[in-house]
């Protein structure tokens, strides 16, 4: 019994669900089973746990502190909801009312510049995967500019780009590429030889190679990539506020420094953690469907 | 021989033309001062360290009041008005009065948007800075104290491309206008035109002030708020009109051939002694702030360090060859430039005009004056107030400004000791000037007197006194 | 695409080509600023000039009237690396292991997972730039900030990467220890840690990569030394020289770092069955 529930836990982790937990046939099933409840329960109540352990640590930090280094977690959660929409020290600033727009802003430039990024990560890598001297070429020059920290880069794009939002699109749409085409790379590099092999033996030209071993091969590990640079990209969108962007959460966050409103920031990383947190959920929900088909590594 | 050595260092140090001590320099000296060691020398002599290491005992005079060791953990800047600590440094000044600054040599020197946190997270106990850096961030700390003035930072500017045909102030003046007209005509040019500046406390204050003067806010301009760095690739490749920026920047830009349109000394000029002239918000003073906590526990040491601040003042006004240098290459090696001691000595006479004791009565005891302490911080307070970061009342002058309290405190000590140690000198003088211990204390009152450090001279003369 | 089959010379020559290529944008660039804008040379400084007058300026950071000199200033960037390396070796290594053991950890054990997955989940998506003034106040300029901040970094990014690598085994070969009987220590020890090994380490690797961004943004908590520190100086002068000097340095130790970490990830993944 011990070894049967250790065994789920090593398969179950973090794998995308599988596409058939989301038609409504199987979830009655499963209720009829009798087991998702004792699971969900399990799971709220860990969750519910593991949050409280974090407000626990976060309460004996801020006794320690003070409040003016660390406001307690009830300070912070009583303007959670405030300060979407009002913030004296955003105000005092002429910014707007509160970090509510922000979130808008930069979010939308997050999921438009990953998107960007994306494009152009796939392109270049399956460039990369189906020409070896492209391959060559190209993995010494990123790994050069893989290694530039965005906020020295950040400059460089100022003076193509001027403060405009397409700089800033592009700073993270660029570092979002550069991810998306290490994934791609590892994908192709680490596709087993044998199938293409067995593939040329049965028949398959160049092109039916590509679709039907290599494209397929490509893809769990490109959506793996935007997962990632969708993680990352959160933060390089904080630097690339700094471009002269009037609005954003990372401009809200440099007006919120000045005044040095501890709680404020506190909750608007909350804010911004939690959306994250959220679209990269939705993330890969909507992504299950294209890798249903991973042959069984967890199963 | 420690005794020996720290007599010839200070000789040295009391002796201002010298330039800091080398090697060399105090074994000469050592083998000078053996000779005579008499303590009637017209600007006295220290002894070194006897007894107890956590004093600096004065002279070699039994009975003498012991002047407390003291380390500070100190904030600079890399700026020319945040780097003249070293000066106290390398002169010896601060030794004498048994203060050292930690990290060596002067502190440690950061940016200014880490100052207000370096004081709250006590990486600090002082920190160079002005009111205006960390104002705002009293909404959170309350304990921040400004706790002495040093310079007036009047080097805040507006830049414009030089090909777009705006006319300065100062052309404008040269055309007839009067200073009140220029100015007004000036800043009118920038309406509807793309300015920049760095979203810092003091710049924003700036900027709201000079469009104020020509009868404009914010809302007439199209405005971007960015590091002062970013502003550079933005002017050069002319997608700004105008920019706002701190004194590093500025110079960069204007050697590049950006023109000066209005600037803080332009404007302060015509500022009026009130804390409602818009004028004083294009300046403010620079000096060091602290805790409160900080304030409460060493009290005597912040006297001690304001009379090391006027001393470094002092020499900035009368000797500034030899100031700049002591101090440009020690700018130049934590902010990595090369500023010429031409571009230094534009920084003390024009950028930052640094203020002596005497000339800082009238920021301390002349309300008919602008600069009357109370105008300067009780403009920087209400123009929080009046965007809503504080509430009224929420803030106050008196509680923020230790400087002023310290200054009152010295004067009154100044004159405590000048009676006293004239009384004394009087009596002793009376009983056929012994060579006593009496007329050592009394002769290291003088010294320190001299040095400003009227705390200890009041002392010293007491304990002259108790000894007639 | 068949890319062991390339002969190691040709490899090499393909990779200068592409460093080649960086650099050859990088003077195109130069040189067309400098034509179009007034002062365009001083937004993006040509290679001659970054070694040749950048690079020896750096000497002025070394003492106080230093001249500027090739060599004074490879020291000065030496002396400082050491602080911005040590303070990233420690902090990736204290990453490292908090991310790894934990990650292990929430593997193994259900109800550790159940507890401790949901705050990391949301904990990784804090934008590390906004925590800087945080970490200013609660740790102002003492190393154990900077260390913090990196290892917080890095074990974010490790333990996903750990659950992930550990869901990844294949399970035929989990199945099969069993039925041979293995006992849960035994299968951790002989299945489950080989097989994540190469992902763990090339998880490392990613996490190397990131971390010289972070140790940059970590000088920013009041750091009096380091490359970080220099950047923000060069930065606050505006002088891209300089901040291109210190990019092409982190540049070079991050080629370095990487090519030291492929030669380990390829002796202790010696004993692999060949997919490559």
């Amino acid at each position: 019994m011990q070894m049967a529930s250790r065994n789920k836990v090593i398969q179950r982790s973090t794998a995308p669900p599988r596409a058939s937990a989301i038609r409504p046939g199987i979830l009655l099933a499963r209720v009829r089973a009798g087991i998702s409840w004792r699971r969900t329960a399990e799971r709220v109540i860990g969750a519910l746990v593991g949050f409280g352990l974090l407000v626990l640590a976060w309460w004996i930090a801020a006794n320690y502190l003070g409040p003016e280094r660390l406001p307690a977690p009830n300070d912070v959660a009583s303007i959670m909801f405030r300060i979407l929409s009002s913030s004296a020290a955003l105000q005092s600033q002429e910014a707007s009312g509160g970090i509510g727009p922000g979130l808008a802003y930069s979010s939308e430039h997050v999921l438009l510049g990953v998107a960007l990024g994306a494009a152009i990560g796939i392109f270049i890598g399956l460039m990369i995967g189906l020409s070896k001297v492209a391959n060559e070429i190209l993995s010494s020059a990123i790994e050069m500019i893989r290694a530039i920290p965005p906020l020295a880069a950040a400059p460089f794009f100022l003076i193509w780009f001027g403060t405009s939002g397409t700089g800033q699109l592009l700073l993270i749409a660029f570092y979002a590429a550069v991810m998306v085409v290490i994934n791609a790379r590892a994908a192709v590099l680490h596709l087993d030889p044998v199938h293409e092999a067995f593939a040329a033996t049965l028949g398959a030209n160049w092109w039916q190679r590509v679709r039907t071993v290599v494209l397929p091969a490509f893809v769990p590990e490109v959506i793996g990539g935007i997962r990632v640079a969708l993680g990352f990209s959160w933060g390089i969108e904080v630097v690339a506020e700094l471009l002269g962007s009037q609005q954003g959460i990372g401009h809200d966050f440099v007006l919120l420094s000045t005044a040095l409103q501890v709680d404020e920031i506190i909750a608007a990383i909350i804010w911004i953690s939690v959306i994250a947190a959220v679209v990269d959920r939705l993330y890969l929900v909507m992504t299950a469907y294209f890798t249903r088909w991973v042959p069984a590594r967890a199963q | 021989m420690t005794k020996l050595h720290d007599m010839a260092r200070d000789s040295d140090v009391a002796n201002s033309s010298s330039e800091g001590v080398s090697r060399r320099d105090f074994l000469v000296r050592t083998g000078q001062v053996a000779g005579g060691l008499v303590a009637v020398s017209s600007l006295g002599t220290l002894a070194g360290a006897l007894g107890a290491e956590d004093t600096v005992e004065a002279a070699n005079i039994p009975g003498a009041p012991v002047i407390p060791r003291l380390s500070i953990s100190f904030g600079i800047g890399p700026y020319v008005d945040h780097s003249y600590w070293i000066i106290g440094v390398r002169k010896g000044w601060f030794k004498e009065v048994g203060i050292t600054l930690t990290p060596g040599p002067a502190g440690r020197s950061s940016l200014p948007d880490t100052w207000g946190p370096a004081l709250i997270s006590h990486t600090v106990d002082i920190q160079s800075a002005s009111e205006s850096h960390y104002l705002p961030s009293m909404k959170t700390a309350r304990n921040l104290r400004q706790l002495l003035w040093t310079d007036l930072f009047q080097g805040f500017a507006v830049l414009v491309q030089p090909d777009e045909g705006l006319k300065s102030a100062s052309q404008l003046i040269a055309q007839g206008q009067s200073a009140s007209q220029a100015v007004y005509n000036a800043i009118r040019q920038l309406k509807g035109r793309k300015l920049l500046f760095a979203p810092e406390a003091g710049e924003r204050s700036f900027v709201e002030a000079v469009l104020k003067k020509g009868g404009m806010s914010l809302k007439d301009v199209s405005y971007t708020e960015i590091q002062d760095a970013n502003q550079v690739p933005l002017m050069v490749t002319h997608r700004a009109d105008a920019q706002v920026s701190g004194v590093p920047i500025r110079l960069t830009l204007q050697e590049k051939g950006f023109k000066v349109l209005v600037s803080a000394a332009d404007l302060v000029k015509t500022a009026k002694p009130s804390a409602s002239s818009p004028e004083l918000l294009t300046v403010f003073r620079d000096g060091a702030a602290t805790t409160e906590q900080w304030y409460t526990a060493h009290q005597d040491a912040a006297l001690r360090l304001t009379s090391v601040v006027f001393r470094i003042t002092q020499l900035i006004n009368t000797n500034p060859n030899q100031a700049n240098a002591i101090q440009r290459p020690f700018v130049n090696s934590i902010a990595g430039t090369a500023l010429s001691p031409k571009l230094v000595n534009v920084a003390y006479n024009a950028l930052d005009p640094f203020y002596t004791y005497q000339k800082q009565r009238t920021w301390y005891e002349d309300p008919s004056s602008p600069f009357y302490y109370k105008y300067e911080f009780g403009a920087y307070i209400d123009s929080w107030v009046s965007k809503g970061l504080f509430k009224k009342g929420e803030l106050t002058v008196d509680e923020l400004a230790l400087n002023a309290h310290i200054y009152k405190e010295l004067e009154t000590l100044q004159k405590q000791s000048a009676s006293l140690i004239n009384t004394t000198a009087r009596r002793i003088h009376a009983k056929g000037g012994q060579h006593g211990n009496a007329a050592k204390l009394l002769q290291q009152a003088r010294v320190y007197y001299s040095h400003f450090n009227f705390l200890d001279a009041w002392r010293f003369a007491k304990a002259a006194s108790t000894k007639v | 695409m068949i890319l062991s089959t390339l002969s190691r010379y040709r490899k090499l020559l393909l990779s200068f080509a592409g460093i080649a290529l960086v650099f050859g944008l990088w003077e195109a660039e130069a040189y067309w600023l400098a034509a179009t804008y007034k002062y365009g040379s001083d937004l993006l400084p040509t290679i001659q000039h970054v070694f040749s007058i950048s690079l020896p300026q750096m000497a002025r950071f070394g003492s106080e009237n230093a001249k500027d000199s090739f060599l004074s200033g490879i020291v000065v960037l030496l002396d400082h690396s050491r602080y911005t390396v040590l303070r990233l070796v420690v902090g990736t290594a204290l990453g490292a292991f908090i991310g790894i053991g934990l990650g292990l950890a929430i593997s193994i054990n259900r109800p550790i997972r159940l507890v401790l997955e949901p705050p990391i989940l949301l904990v990784r998506n804090i934008p590390l730039l906004a925590l800087i003034p945080l970490f200013s106040l609660w740790f102002g300029a003492q190393e154990v900030g900077k260390i913090a901040y990196v290892a917080f970094a890095i074990a974010v990014m490790l333990v996903i990467n750990t659950v992930q690598a550990v869901a990844n085994v294949r399970a035929i070969y989990v199945n099969y220890a069993r039925t041979l009987g293995a006992s849960a220590p035994a299968l951790y020890r002989t299945v489950i840690i080989p097989s994540i090994l190469p992902e763990l380490l090339a998880g490392l690797k990613v996490a190397l990569g990131v971390s010289w961004a972070i140790v940059l943004a970590a000088e920013f908590l009041m750091a009096n030394e380091g490359l970080g520190k220099l950047l923000i100086l060069a930065q606050t002068f505006f002088d891209v020289g300089r901040m291109l000097v210190i990019v092409l340095v982190f540049v070079v130790y991050s080629l370095i770092l990487n090519a030291v970490f492929d030669r380990i990830t390829r002796v202790a993944c010696k004993w692999l069955p060949a997919t490559k």
